[in-house]
């Protein structure tokens, strides 16, 4: 992959959604470029559309029309294997209650091992994950014990483990309070060292610590 | 994935489904083979042990050997009888004539009389009471034969008795019971060895079948056996004394198969049923596990996981849970039938079979699951999704079901169900008796399509209504493809079990009905005497004059009825005739002092107003009878042949000789013994228990009751396809509720508003169900009719106690479901639901 083409990108973009009979446009001709190392903010009020476009990042969904690129494959005509071989190999989602990322009988050592091993990736860059985004302290304890906060950036050291280029997360602070989300900001930051990060965030010190911020309001890109 | 005993209690569902899968597969084996053993019990009740026996003469002296030989391979039957029997040879009086007197020894016969008898020694012989009177000599007498020797009656025992005549003596009926003609049987005697020795005996073994219950195996194996030895026999000495006559046994084997092949096709399509009902369960628990685990499923699909690898996490643990569901089951089916089934016996084989089965269905089951749970893990994160396939899959399934009940219709139409044939049960293919099933799932899925069609326009009605009452409305047209699936199930319950409980007890009706023509009343008791006993007993009695009269080559049957007595016997069906039985005898009751006489005409083709002549027998009389109503059917009257009905005295001015034929109803236990003992000498008695209690019959009783069960195990469906939704739409109702409750909307409003979510599905899949079942039910139980031509006809009748108890468990269930609803919302912590952590 050549460092000067996106990593990810959507061009004009729309995701229709049925529901119950009325139609809602949850995105509506959205463009957007994600480049390596990016930490890319995706940032507007509740509805705006930001999960369906990580959705759409995160090979979870197809668009209604346009084209979702996603390390060079046209996203709107994979199939469901494809996708999910996508979202093995190059997309990692962290989901918004970090409980729902982790095998919480396990310590966080397990987790990464076993997302190392789901992705088929190198077990022996589970280390240099836990260095990147300094969940060391706290990573043989079992996941059930830690904190909001701890369970998060645990969550993010799976999304990164394996190597993992791209990583979505999505609302990673909203579950966790302002220490907790301070330190989950931080290893954010950190983790744009291996990989690109795309947010889908209310949180202001996200969108602050953002190279790139995308701003949504019914389902259209206003910024 | 997660261990422990949620997790262990999130196998529950797929463990129990399997469990019924495996209830049925096994069962239906099971079943099948317990009633083999019920049929063959049966068959070999209804038949003299000794005619279903094998007998090897041993055709010379040296032959014991031989036939002891032949013998060993004999499997399932009793240690064999020796049978020496001679003649001795008697003179009839002085004319020079001759007579026979048997006399014959069986090993244990000294045992099967009363008193016993002592051993005889050699010239000796012992009679019964009557051959001693026949004879004309006394205990301690003798009898001389017409080559001098002489015989002494040692030992006299009582007349051995005919009604029932004894299972030992079964095989000898024509030593004791009268003749045709109604005079003794010829004299016989029973000797010792040495006696019969010099008489140049006929000696044999007789291999009766074991007195031990066998199954349906055991008595191929036997009969199988006995042709072995026949054929032995045959190629030993047949060609010098003559071949071995055919006996009983295979008649009985093949009857016995006829009625187990009876059970087995009516039980194929209930079995079809069952395990795509089972199947439905099994796909809905593998989701409810797929739902207690959505959070390690989701996880593993989110990193995309391809389905296999999810399934091998989860396959592990699945199979245990499917193994012990199928044990279970297994286990569980045994008992049933071992408790409820025709018979406790259960062939090996049966076993052998149903765990082949089971063992497939494990295979298959395993893979389904986890498919399921795989996918349903997949799809709950990605959400690109195909439309119309569903509805496309459904209209399919609708088309051929639709088909199916049309073919299957007119092959019931066409060939009926199940006949009895005389002792024989034939008939009854599996798309014939498949009808009611496979007309109810049309109609249910019918009802499921258009279900989902209205439920999308029902969303937006119900803005008027009380606010608890629109809340559970609006639940219930949420979503509509549970909504119908829902519908579907309890249709397919009480419409399983309402047919179940219709068919089985209009199997029970029409042979009570059929019984009641055939005798005309509880008990029919031809009698050649007056019968005064009977007027001393509590139930009515009325005596009915008979005669069957050739006119121009047809058999015309003359009845002649007591008008003060008759209807208090009788019984007729009130489809028979336009008035009751009482108005019939009213019409009739005046007979005319000159011209014809009313009379009642059943079948035949006289209509009303007609007068009918019928010649009188022995005389050049013709009695002339005006026909004062026609009817298809009457008490007593044979089904084809034509018979008039007229007052006692018309039949008994014209007929000089007819039978008189008691009728009795509510009649004592000892009604003929005590005829007997007022001196009463009795014909033909007809018993409306027994009338039809033989063993071809047996199959349509035994046939009908596993479709009760099939309604039992769509109950269970449709429950557990209740707690699927109710466990789905959990978080959403706490979240709602949790908002709700601010609003002066407590925890009573909210069990109204569950109770109606729970009601509607309920009530409307009550009422398809019925409403089908009674549709197809309407349609079928007429044709169904075992005995199609025999009078009267089966009638369908809507089985209401059946109904209403269907019905009533429609509250009970709602209230059940409603309150399982209100304590999982209001007992969350509103915190927690806030967070979206419940």
């Amino acid at each position: 992959m050549s460092s000067d083409r996106p990593l990810a990108s959507c061009d004009h973009v729309v995701r229709r959604f049925d529901v119950r009979g009325d139609v809602v446009h949850a995105l509506d001709d959205v463009d957007l470029e994600v480049h390596a190392h990016q930490l890319v903010a995706i940032a507007g009020p509740s509805g705006s559309g930001k999960s369906t476009l990580l959705a759409l990042l995160g090979c979870l969904d197809r668009p209604t029309s346009g084209s979702v690129r996603v390390a060079e494959h046209e996203l709107s005509v994979l199939d469901r294997r494809r996708r999910r071989r996508l979202r093995r190999s190059v997309v990692a989602t962290v989901l918004p209650q970090p409980a729902d990322n982790l095998l919480l009988g396990r310590t966080g050592l397990d987790n990464l091992t076993v997302a190392a091993r789901h992705r088929r990736g190198p077990i022996a860059t589970v280390p240099d994950v836990i260095a990147a985004i300094g969940i060391g302290d706290f990573v043989e304890r079992p996941c059930s014990t830690m904190s909001g906060g701890e369970q998060q950036r645990i969550a993010l050291g799976c999304a990164l483990a394996g190597g993992t280029p791209l990583v979505l997360a999505d609302e990673p602070t909203g579950a966790l309070d302002a220490a907790s989300a301070a330190q989950v900001v931080d290893a954010l930051r950190r983790a744009t060292t291996t990989a690109t990060v795309v947010v889908a965030t209310h949180d202001p010190h996200v969108i602050e610590a953002a190279t790139l911020v995308v701003h949504l309001e019914h389902g259209r890109r206003v910024s | 994935m997660r261990r422990g005993s949620a997790g262990v209690t999130s196998l529950l569902p797929v463990a129990s489904a399997m469990a019924l899968l495996a209830f049925c597969l096994v069962g239906a084996r099971l079943y099948a083979s317990s009633a083999g053993s019920a049929a063959i019990d049966r068959q070999l009740d209804e038949t003299c042990r000794s005619a279903s026996a094998l007998d090897l003469p041993i055709a010379r002296p040296d032959a014991a050997p031989v036939v002891d030989e032949i013998a060993a391979g004999l499997a399932h039957v009793s240690p064999a009888l020796l049978v020496e029997v001679g003649a001795a040879r008697l003179p009839l009086g002085d004319s020079g004539a001759e007579r026979a007197l048997p006399i014959l020894h069986i090993d244990g016969v000294e045992q099967a009389v009363t008193p016993p008898l002592e051993p005889l020694g050699p010239g000796e012989i012992a009679l019964s009471r009557t051959n001693v009177v026949e004879l004309a000599t006394e205990l301690g007498g003798t009898i001389t034969t017409t080559s001098g020797r002489e015989l002494r009656v040692a030992q006299v025992f009582d007349d051995v008795p005919i009604s029932p005549i004894p299972d030992y003596w079964c095989g000898w009926a024509d030593l004791f019971e009268p003749t045709a003609g109604g005079d003794a049987p010829a004299p016989s005697a029973i000797g010792s060895s040495e006696t019969i020795a010099s008489l140049g005996p006929y000696v044999y073994r007789e291999y009766r079948v074991t007195d031990d219950r066998i199954t349906m195996t055991e008595a191929r194996a036997t009969l199988r056996s006995f042709e072995q030895a026949t054929a032995a026999w045959n190629d030993e000495y047949g060609a010098v004394f003559g071949e071995l006559p055919p006996k009983e046994l295979p008649r009985v084997v093949a009857r016995a198969e006829a009625l187990t092949d009876a059970v087995q096709r009516t039980l194929a399509p209930v079995l079809l049923t069952a395990v795509v009902a089972v199947g439905v369960v099994l796909v809905a628990a593998a989701v409810m596990l797929a739902r207690a685990r959505r959070r390690e499923l989701r996880l593993l699909a989110v990193r995309g996981l391809p389905p296999w690898r999810i399934v091998a996490t989860v396959a592990p643990e699945l199979a245990a849970a499917l193994v012990a569901g199928a044990v279970a089951g297994a286990v569980l089916a045994y008992g049933a039938v071992r408790t409820f089934g025709p018979s406790p016996r259960i062939e090996p084989a049966a076993w052998t079979r149903g765990a082949a089965v089971l063992t497939v269905a494990l295979v298959l089951a395993v893979p389904l699951v986890s498919a399921v749970i795989a996918v349903v893990a997949d799809r709950s994160v990605d959400h690109a999704r195909r439309r119309y396939a569903s509805v496309l899959v459904m209209l399919l399934v609708l088309v051929g079901l639709g088909v199916l009940t049309v073919v299957s219709f007119r092959r019931l139409d066409r060939d009926g169900g199940i006949q009895t044939f005389g002792v024989e049960a034939r008939g009854g293919s599996l798309l014939a008796l498949g009808f009611p099933l496979f007309a109810l799932l049309a109609i249910v899925t019918l009802a499921a399509v258009v279900v989902i069609g209205v439920a999308r326009p029902l969303r937006l009605t119900g803005a008027t209504l009380p606010r608890w009452f629109r809340l559970g409305w609006r639940r219930v047209v949420l979503e509509a493809p549970p909504l119908a699936a829902i519908v579907a199930a309890v249709a397919l319950a009480a419409g399983c079990l309402t047919t179940a409980n219709s068919l089985a007890e209009a199997a029970r009706r029409q042979l009570v009905e059929k019984a009641e023509v055939y005798v005309g009343a509880d008990l029919a008791i031809a009698v050649f005497d007056e019968p005064t006993v009977a007027a001393t007993w509590d139930g009515p009695t009325s005596l009915v004059a008979t005669a069957r009269i050739r006119d121009d080559g047809a058999s015309i049957e003359l009845m002649g009825i007591d008008i003060a007595t008759f209807g208090e016997v009788a019984r007729l069906r009130a489809d028979a005739s336009d008035r009751s039985l009482d108005e019939l005898l009213d019409v009739i009751s005046a007979p005319a002092a000159d011209g014809p006489s009313p009379a009642l005409a059943v079948g035949g083709e006289a209509a009303v107003g007609d007068v009918v002549s019928v010649g009188v027998p022995g005389s050049t009389r013709q009695l002339e009878l005006r026909i004062a109503e026609t009817l298809p059917f009457f008490p007593s009257a044979s089904s084809g042949a034509v018979m008039y009905v007229a007052d006692r005295r018309v039949v008994e001015e014209a007929i000089r000789f007819p039978v008189d034929v008691l009728f009795v109803r509510d009649a004592p236990a000892d009604a003929i013994e005590q005829l007997h003992d007022d001196g009463v000498r009795t014909g033909v008695v007809r018993d409306i228990d027994a009338a039809f209690d033989g063993s071809a019959y047996s199959a349509l009783r035994w046939a009908y009751a596993p479709l009760a069960v099939l309604g039992l195990l769509f109950a269970v469906v449709a429950l557990a396809l209740q707690l699927l939704v109710v466990s789905a739409r959990t978080t959403a109702r706490r979240a709602t509720h949790t908002i709700m409750r601010r609003t002066s909307f407590g925890t009573r409003s909210l069990f109204a508003a569950s109770a109606v979510e729970t009601a509607i599905p309920l009530a409307l899949g009550t009422l398809i169900g019925v409403a089908a079942s009674v549709a197809a039910g309407s349609l079928a139980v007429g044709r169904l009719d075992p005995m199609p031509s025999l009078q009267p006809p089966t009638l369908f009748e809507v089985p209401w106690t059946t109904v209403l108890a269907v019905a009533a468990t429609v509250p009970v269930w709602t209230a059940a479901i409603a309150a399982l609803i209100t304590r999982t919302t209001v007992t969350a912590d509103p915190l927690e639901v806030l967070h979206g952590e419940l």
